[in-house]
């Protein structure tokens, strides 16, 4: 359902060439504004998450741009490049927030930096984790 | 390995005048441009974003304090 709804206000890629692709259509949409160095940056920012997400074994891997209302840049949209993962049922809320954290810090470690959005979800992962080792310690 | 193999084949394929047929990679440019033809005319609003966000997190929420998933509520997320 989700799935369906984004496909309606963005593209899906299933690999990098593909990736590069949809955001070279970006630079062609708008010139002036979206650049090689953008679109090399994106590229490199998502295939660290992926790279991770596919080591990690998270499953139904994609990327996804979304065009995003904006009324206030051209055309009305901006766009948002994400890549989504699934976590498979045999995982453990620890292993999945853990694995999570993983796929989160990927940028970081292939020497780009982490969105405002990677860094929202890392710390509130982080207390999550927290909180549930804290619920186990108090049950003991 | 299957990435490279998929861009030697859109090389050869997309070299100009080889042959009537579209190459792979301009059928995917093509389908590409559909696709955000498309996406252009419906964009997401940053309140729906939110939206989804806030629902994903409510059932990841139940997942972490009991570690029992919800596969219905999962798929209709």
């Amino acid at each position: 359902m989700l799935d369906e709804e984004m496909g309606r206000s963005g593209v899906f890629a299933y690999n990098l060439a593909e990736l590069h692709m949809v955001l070279e259509e970006t630079a062609r949409l708008k010139p002036d504004r979206i650049k090689q160095k953008e679109i090399l940056d994106w590229l490199e920012h998502e295939n660290a998450h992926m790279n991770v997400a596919e080591a990690t074994g998270h499953t139904g891997l994609r990327y996804l741009l979304l065009c995003v209302e904006d009324k206030t840049v051209p055309l009305g949209v901006s766009f948002l490049p994400v890549v989504l993962t699934d976590a498979p049922d045999s995982w453990t809320p620890e292993e999945v927030l853990e694995k999570d954290i993983q796929v989160l810090l990927a940028p970081r470690a292939y020497g780009n930096k982490l969105s405002p959005s990677d860094a929202h979800s890392l710390l509130s992962n982080r207390t999550l984790i927290s909180k549930i080792a804290g619920r186990k310690n108090s049950s003991k | 390995m299957r990435i490279a193999i998929h861009l030697l084949d859109m090389t050869i394929g997309g070299l100009p005048g080889s042959s009537g047929e579209k190459s792979p990679a301009e059928k995917m440019r093509e389908l590409i441009q559909m696709e955000f033809a498309s996406a252009l005319k419906n964009p997401i609003t940053q309140k729906r974003i939110d939206e989804i966000d806030a629902r994903q997190w409510k059932i990841n929420d139940k997942f972490y304090k009991t570690g029992i998933r919800n596969p219905k509520e999962e798929a209709e997320s």
